[in-house]
This record gives structure tokens, C-alpha cells and sequence, in this order.
């Protein structure tokens, strides 16, 4: 099932820092593990990811460091992403406005 | 390395080409998610060109990711846009300044203060001079303008007679003012004068005589000229005699005979010092003119305290060699007396002149004066012993040369020496203590850690600030070449930043642990700083020539990882970056390191063992070698590290050269010649460095190395360096500062605001009743 890209791109924020609270991530693990945790079902296109991290950044709810790669070759190095306390509080407040958004959608979709 | 995305990323990223850098970032960020997503498709049996495009597929389309990652950077383009444009507006020039101020400032002071221990006056040539003199003007310049001619000894001396002038006009009938104004115009008058300078002296004399009736002072010096005028020297004849001084070494007296050549004259030479010698006293207000110097000079400065000491040494005493020369023509006059056997004659001569010099001696408010004037009381006594000679009593000649020999031994140890060797240890020799200590101070009692301090500190600025000005040269031909390279291939280079965390590392690593750890050092005992700055001076420039090398050393090791990591992460090719330095190199600079050591040991061992720190001129040249090497070294090091490309090979030679030429133009100006060992091991070098430059750029050019320089990516940190260092010349310059105005105000043993508490009024005593009781009562 494909979601409308509106709908996704409106999840990608408080997912990003769900995720990243567990652990530093790179991008291209943030959207493999999406694609697992969804089953497949929120299948971004790859390129959306990285304005956003651009943009998380730059509001200062994460901050990046680019370190070696313990599995590539040739000492590559890999940008990683950790949410900052100031992305830790924004994610309460993501998690609460998408649950009262999804609730009232909910609401009004039953009383249809 | 190329990458199969390149194309695709060159187009995603091209919004972001106003900040080259970050499109770097984005793009390699981009790269290796799409390496990575190409390695999963190829892994799921993909073939190689189908992960490619599958990959660049689930990014999504170009056009929107364009547009989203420019809308995302968009305000840290700006930010960043802005910073760089601050740091271009701030750092450079703030750094440059502040370092070039900080490093002019030092530099003068230290020529004020080469001037000084020179020769106690201000050179009028060379670059020395010239900053020296500037220095001066720079201090003066705070004084009022009406009276900033009063502070001024230097210069011509038709200048010197109009600020005389100056000065009288406002005061017509201070004896002091006009002391100067007359002596100004002595000067003037030197051994040659014509005769329209001599009638304008002999007016100038004689007002002075009717300002001063009982000054002896200006009919002494129209008696001095009117003999030089009169007479010639007769050199085939002179009268003499030869005695052994204190010293053992075997001295001359002597009288030389004179043609007279205008008896006129020559009787109102005579007629002048029969004058004086019936005057009260003898006064050439040298105190009071040099006191109203330094009481204008401003004491809150190192400047204005070194100022003041080289005024007070180069106070105006032109009547010193005139009265000495004065006595021989009298001494001419008496043996004359005597040859006539015209002894009454003859001791009446010798009365007056012992006449005025007692009175001199009574007067004499500074110390060089007091010993001119005991010079002719000693003349007397030597006067004395020929007339007997000529009488025939050769008793009374043996009697009054041993008189005359042991004035001598009484006055000679202080003639300019009041820190003689065997009163003073060298190994306390200091930049000032030869003109603040006195002959009878008993070293052991002093406090000198204040001076010492000074004396350290200003040692410290000068090699701070020398490494300030080379971290200069080098900053500055880094950005010639960048400028030459852009030019070159019409393009604007590109900036890297190697990231905050890694600036913090390599300043806190390369300079405040080398300079925290030498600073520790110096405040210890084993630092040896209980010497005297100058006793230590070898020691202490191959100690700041290591320092350097360490420095540089870190720096070089950690601004080429720095850049490695950088490449890295914009994902960049490393094999252009600055590589490792090679195994030959770093041999060298252990070496180098090791001959310091060494040198460093034994140098502070034989000073402490032979308590001859001072005269160990020999090994300075040795550590003024070493240290040239280890600079050398340490800038090529920094400026090209392992020289990977041709340009940087090309830079080198060119830089050697330069080097070349300042050395070659140092040691012309500052070795001349005594150190000959020390400038052939320089050169020797410098020609090793160039032909191994030579070679690597033969190499470099034969393996076709590119041309990319790396060294504009540290330049902003090269400048914070020099801000670090510089902010670290500051309290050094308080420090020196203060102690210079704690110790330098003291009052200086030549002016006898002391004279009279101190050991001279002793030696005084002693001119005047002990050591030479009259000779008519010897007789």
C-alpha cells in the first residue's frame, strides 16, 4: 500500500527523531530501518530524507558527525545524526500532535 | 576517485555552488548513501549498471530534491556566507595588526634598550638606529611641545645649539640654561673652529662669566680655547715618564711641548686661568640639565625608562676633554717654568690648576666629571714630579709618581666600572646592572628576581614576537600562492574549514601545552634564569629556536591530519593532501632536536661551573647556528610539510633563496665577520636545503604531481595562532613594563642625586684631602 506523499512527508520528522533517540544513525540505516520497522509499507523515496536532516540540523534538533565506517572499505567515513535534548523535547511534542491529529481523523472518519 | 553518481550529484547539489564546501558535504553524504544503496541491489544480483540506476532511481527526482536541499541550507548558506565574510573582515586584519603592533613595539623597545648597553647612546646609523631613534620620538612625543626640546640630546649639533637657544630665550638667567646653550656652542667649536666660531664662543663665554661672576667654569673654557688657538704641537719633543699602574700594565705620563703661534692669545690664555683659579667654584650645571630631561620623560613606559637611562648616559659634558687638554698646556707652561729654573713660577701654575680641579671635584654632581676631574689633580701631581725631575730632586720625583700611582689605584676602579669583575660575578651580569650598581654593592645582598624578571620577559616578547612575524611571512606567502594558484587556473579556491573540535584540539596541543610546559620551565630553577639575561642569551635562543621546532612540529603533524580527516569527509581525493612526513625528515629534526639538547647542556654546565656566562661569546655563535638551522627547518616545515606537489617544491626554492638573502644580509649586519664559523654552518644548510628542494621538485615534476595546494584551508587557523601568541606577548609586555618602571626609575649612580650618600662622597673626600695631601706641603 502507498501512502500519499503529503501523509509521508508529514511523519518523517517525529520518525527521525524516534528513531535517533534510540541510537546515532546515518541516513541511509534511518531509511533502512523504516523500510523494515513499516514492513515496507512507508517506502520513502530516499532523497526527502536528507533535506529534513538538513533541516532538523539547522533548527538544532540534531547534530551530525561524520565518523569512520567499521564495515567499508578504504576508511570511509559516514555523516551520523544524534538527536540533541532540544530534539528529545520536539519529539513528545511531535509524538502528541500526530496521536491527537490521527485520534481526530479517526473521530471524524467513524462519525462519517 | 570518480564515482559512477558524480554526474547526478553534480546536478542535485548544483543550487548549493555559493558555498563550495557544503555542496562537498551534501554531495558526499549523498554519495555514500547511493554507494551503499548500489552495493545492496548488486548484492540482491543486480547487475552493476541496473544498481546504478535502480539507486539514483530511489532517490527520488532531482529537480525536487534540488529544490528541497536548497530550501533546507538555504539560511546556513547565508550563516555560513556571513561568518566567512566576518572572519575575512576580522581575523585577518586584527591578527596582522595586533601581531605587527605587538611586534614593532618589542622591536623598538629592544633597539632602545641594544642602544643603551651599547654604547649609552642612541647610534646615528643603521636599522638599530633608525628603530632606536624612533622609539625616542615616540616617547617625546608625549611631552609638551614647549618643552620637548629639553628631552633631546641627538641630532646635529647646529640643531642642538638652536633647542639650546630655544630654551634660554625662556629662561635668559637660569645659569643652567645657559650652561647648556655655551656648552652647545664648545661643541660646536671642536678642535678646528674658525675664527668668526671662536669670537662667537669667547662672547658666549663671557656672558656666561657676567651671568656667573663666581663661576669658574667660563673663563676655564676661554683659557682652553684661547690655547688651542694659540699654540701648535710640537711633536718631536714632549716631557715624560713611565710608571707602572695598579693594573701592571706599564702607562706613559705625559707632557707634549707646544709652539706658540699668536702670543696674544696665548697671554689671555693665561691671564683666563689665572682667573679661574681665583674663583669660587667650579659648575657645569650638567646635573640640573639632565635632571630637568628626565623629569619630563614619562615613567610609565618601558620606552620612556629606557629613554631616561640613555639620556642620563649621554649627558652633554663637552668641557671634560676640553679641561684635560687645557692641562697639558699648562703643564706645558710649568715645565717651561721649571726648564728656567723658575720653581716658584712653575708650583704657582701647578697651585692654580690644583686650585680648579678641587673646585671642580667639589661640584662635580656626576660621576664621569668627578673622575675628569680627579684625571687633573692627578695631572698636578704628575706636573709636580717632572719639575722636580727638572730641579734635579729625584727623590721628590720618586715621591710624587708613587703619590700619582696610588691616586690612581684610588680612582681608576671606577672610571666606568662600577661592576668591575672582581666585584661583580659575571654570572650576574645583567642588561642594566653595570649602570645601577654601585663599585661598593655587595652583589650577594641584592634582590635581583625584579630585574631579572624584566630582563626575561623582554628576551621572551622579542622571540615571541619573532615567531609571530615568521608565522606571518609564512600565512602571507600561503595566500600569495593561493592567489597565484586561482589566478593560474581562473578559478576561486576553495576554503575548507577543518571543524571547530579540531581547532580547539591542535591549538590547545601544538600551542598552549609547548608554551604552558616552557613557561613552567622558565619559572623552575633548572631554567637557570638566575643569571643574567645576556650570560644566558645562547641558551636561551636555541631554548626558544626548540620551542618553535616542537610547535611547529605539532602543528605541521596535526593541521596534516586535520586535512586528511577533512578530505575524507567532503570525500575528496587524500592522495593530493599533505602526506606524512618521511623517516629522513623526521631523523633530521630529531637530530637537530638532539644537538639543541646537548648544546643547551653544556652551554648552562660551563656557565655554572666557570661563572663566565658573559664573555662565553664563542658558544653564542654555535647557538645562534642552531637556532638559524632549527628556524630554517621549522619554516620550511611549516610552509611546504612534505612537499607533495610541484607547486609546492617551486615555493620552496623560492623561499630558500629569500632566505637566503636575509641571512646573508643578517649576518652582514649583526655577525660581522666575528662569528665567520657560525655564518659558513648557516649557508652550508641553507645550500643543503635548496639542493634537496631541487631534487623533489625534479621528483615531483618527473611523477607529475598535481598542482593543488592545500595550504589556504589553515590559513584561519595559522591567524588564530598568531592571535593566541600575541595575546600572549601582552602580559609579557605588562610584565616587562612594570618591572622596567620598578627598576629602571632607580636613581642611576652617574647623577650624584645619590653622589653625596653614596661611595663617591667617600672617593670624594678622599680627591680632595687623603689621597694627595697638597704637593707644596710634600715639598
Amino acid at each position: 500500500m502507498e501512502f500519499p506523499e503529503e501523509l509521508v512527508r508529514g511523519s518523517i520528522v517525529p520518525i527521525v527523531l524516534s528513531l535517533l533517540r534510540e541510537r546515532p544513525m546515518y541516513g541511509y540505516e534511518i531509511v533502512k530501518l523504516v523500510n523494515a520497522r513499516s514492513n515496507g509499507a512507508l517506502e520513502w523515496k530516499e532523497g526527502t530524507l536528507y533535506p529534513a536532516l538538513h533541516r532538523l540540523q539547522a533548527a538544532g534538533k540534531i547534530k551530525s558527525q561524520w565518523r569512520d565506517a567499521p564495515d567499508a572499505e578504504g576508511g570511509r567515513k559516514r555523516k551520523y545524526y544524534t538527536i540533541t535534548p532540544s530534539g528529545l523535547a520536539d519529539l513528545g511534542q511531535k509524538v502528541d500532535e500526530w496521536s491527537n491529529f490521527t485520534s481526530a481523523v479517526q473521530k471524524v472518519l467513524r462519525g462519517a | 576517485m570518480a564515482s559512477p553518481f558524480d554526474p547526478l550529484l553534480d546536478r542535485v547539489t548544483q543550487r548549493l555552488q555559493i558555498d563550495p564546501e557544503l555542496q562537498l558535504e551534501v554531495a558526499h553524504e549523498l554519495r555514500t548513501h547511493l554507494e551503499e544503496s548500489a552495493k545492496e541491489f548488486r548484492a540482491a544480483g543486480r547487475s552493476e549498471d541496473d544498481a546504478i540506476i535502480e539507486a539514483s532511481r530511489a532517490l527520488g527526482s532531482e529537480e525536487e530534491l534540488s529544490e528541497q536541499l536548497w530550501q533546507a541550507n538555504r539560511r546556513r548558506m547565508r550563516t555560513r556566507k556571513i561568518a566567512r565574510w566576518a572572519i575575512g573582515a576580522t581575523l585577518v586584519p586584527g591578527a596582522s595588526v595586533i601581531a605587527i603592533s605587538v611586534t614593532w613595539t618589542t622591536l623598538l623597545s629592544f633597539a632602545l634598550l641594544l642602544s643603551i648597553v651599547s654604547y649609552g647612546t642612541t647610534p646615528s646609523s643603521g636599522l638599530i638606529g633608525l628603530a632606536a631613534r624612533h622609539a625616542a620620538d615616540r616617547v617625546r612625543a608625549n611631552i609638551p611641545q614647549e618643552e620637548r626640546d629639553l628631552a633631546q640630546n641627538e641630532g646635529d649639533i647646529n640643531a642642538r645649539i638652536a633647542r639650546a637657544d630655544t630654551i634660554l630665550q625662556r629662561a635668559p638667567n637660569d645659569p643652567a640654561a645657559y650652561a647648556n646653550y655655551a656648552l652647545s656652542q664648545l661643541v660646536k667649536l671642536g678642535p678646528s673652529g674658525t675664527a668668526p666660531d671662536l669670537g662667537r664662543l669667547l662672547t658666549v663665554l663671557d656672558r656666561g662669566e657676567v651671568l656667573e661672576p663666581a663661576n669658574a667654569l667660563y673663563p676655564t673654557l676661554e683659557s682652553a680655547v684661547l690655547f688651542e688657538d694659540s699654540t701648535k704641537t710640537d711633536s718631536t719633543a714632549n716631557d715624560r715618564f713611565d710608571y707602572r699602574d695598579p693594573n701592571g700594565s706599564g702607562p706613559v705620563f705625559v707632557v707634549p711641548r707646544y709652539t706658540i703661534t699668536n702670543r696674544k692669545e696665548f697671554d689671555a690664555a693665561l691671564a683666563a686661568f689665572r682667573s679661574a683659579s681665583h674663583k669660587k667654584y667650579f659648575d657645569a650645571h650638567t646635573m640640573d640639565a639632565a635632571k630637568r630631561q628626565l623629569d619630563l620623560l614619562p615613567s610609565n613606559s618601558l620606552d620612556g625608562q629606557l629613554l631616561r637611562i640613555s639620556l642620563a648616559c649621554q649627558i652633554l659634558l663637552p668641557h671634560v676633554p676640553k679641561t684635560r687638554d687645557l692641562y697639558d698646556h699648562l703643564g706645558a707652561v710649568v715645565l717651561s717654568a721649571a726648564s728656567e729654573n723658575d720653581r716658584k713660577s712653575a708650583m704657582d701654575w701647578i697651585d692654580a690648576e690644583r686650585r680648579v680641579a678641587d673646585m671642580a671635584i667639589e661640584r662635580s654632581d656626576v660621576l664621569v666629571e668627578l673622575i675628569s676631574a680627579a684625571r687633573l689633580k692627578e695631572a698636578t701631581v704628575g706636573q709636580t714630579a717632572l719639575v722636580l725631575e727638572k730641579l734635579g730632586d729625584h727623590t721628590g720625583f720618586d715621591r710624587e709618581r708613587d703619590r700619582m700611582i696610588a691616586m690612581e689605584a684610588g680612582v681608576q676602579p671606577r672610571i666606568f666600572a662600577p661592576t668591575s669583575a672582581a666585584e661583580l660575578p659575571e654570572k650576574f651580569l645583567s642588561l642594566s646592572d653595570r649602570y645601577f650598581l654601585a663599585a661598593s654593592t655587595d652583589v650577594a645582598k641584592i634582590n635581583l628576581s625584579a630585574h631579572r624578571d624584566a630582563e626575561y620577559a623582554l628576551f621572551d616578547q622579542v622571540s615571541l614576537t619573532i615567531g609571530l612575524l615568521a608565522l606571518l611571512i609564512v600565512i602571507g606567502l600561503q595566500l600569495l600562492i593561493a592567489i597565484g594558484t586561482s589566478i593560474r587556473r581562473s578559478e576561486r579556491p576553495t576554503l575548507y574549514f577543518i571543524g571547530w573540535r579540531r581547532v580547539i584540539k591542535i591549538v590547545a596541543v601544538a600551542i598552549i601545552l609547548p608554551a604552558g610546559a616552557y613557561l613552567a620551565y622558565a619559572w623552575s630553577p633548572i631554567s637557570g634564569r638566575i643569571y643574567g639575561a645576556p650570560a644566558l642569551a645562547g641558551v636561551l635562543v636555541v631554548e626558544y629556536s626548540l620551542v618553535g621546532l616542537i610547535m611547529f612540529s605539532i602543528l605541521r603533524v596535526l593541521f596534516d591530519t586535520a586535512l586528511r580527516e577533512r578530505s575524507a569527509e567532503l570525500g575528496l581525493d587524500t592522495a593530493n593532501t599533505p602526506a606524512a612526513p618521511s623517516a629522513t625528515w623526521r631523523y633530521a629534526e630529531l637530530m637537530l632536536g638532539v644537538i639543541a639538547f646537548a648544546y643547551i647542556a653544556i652551554e648552562r654546565w660551563y656557565i655554572a661551573t666557570h661563572n663566565v656566562g658573559g664573555k662565553f661569546s664563542a658558544s653564542m655563535g654555535i647557538g645562534f647556528a642552531i637556532s638559524i638551522c632549527i628556524w630554517m627547518f621549522d619554516l620550511v616545515t611549516l610552509l611546504v610539510g612534505t612537499h607533495t606537489t610541484r607547486a609546492d617544491s617551486r615555493n620552496l626554492i623560492e623561499l630558500c633563496a629569500l632566505l637566503l638573502i636575509v641571512a646573508a644580509i643578517g649576518i652582514g649586519l649583526f655577525f660581522k665577520g666575528l662569528e665567520a664559523f657560525a655564518a659558513v654552518g648557516v649557508v652550508a644548510v641553507m645550500i643543503a636545503i635548496v639542493v634537496i628542494a631541487i631534487s623533489r621538485w625534479l621528483r615531483a615534476k618527473r611523477e607529475n604531481l598535481p598542482e593543488i595546494s592545500w595550504r589556504l584551508a589553515i590559513v584561519p587557523l595559522e591567524l588564530l595562532t598568531v592571535l593566541i601568541l600575541a595575546i600572549l606577548v601582552l602580559p609579557l609586555l605588562q610584565m616587562t613594563e612594570r618591572c622596567a618602571t620598578n627598576q629602571f626609575q632607580r636613581p642611576v649612580p652617574y647623577l650624584t642625586n645619590e653622589i653625596e650618600n653614596s661611595q663617591y662622597h667617600d672617593l670624594r673626600t678622599q680627591l680632595l684631602q687623603d689621597i694627595v695631601p697638597p704637593a707644596r706641603e710634600a715639598s
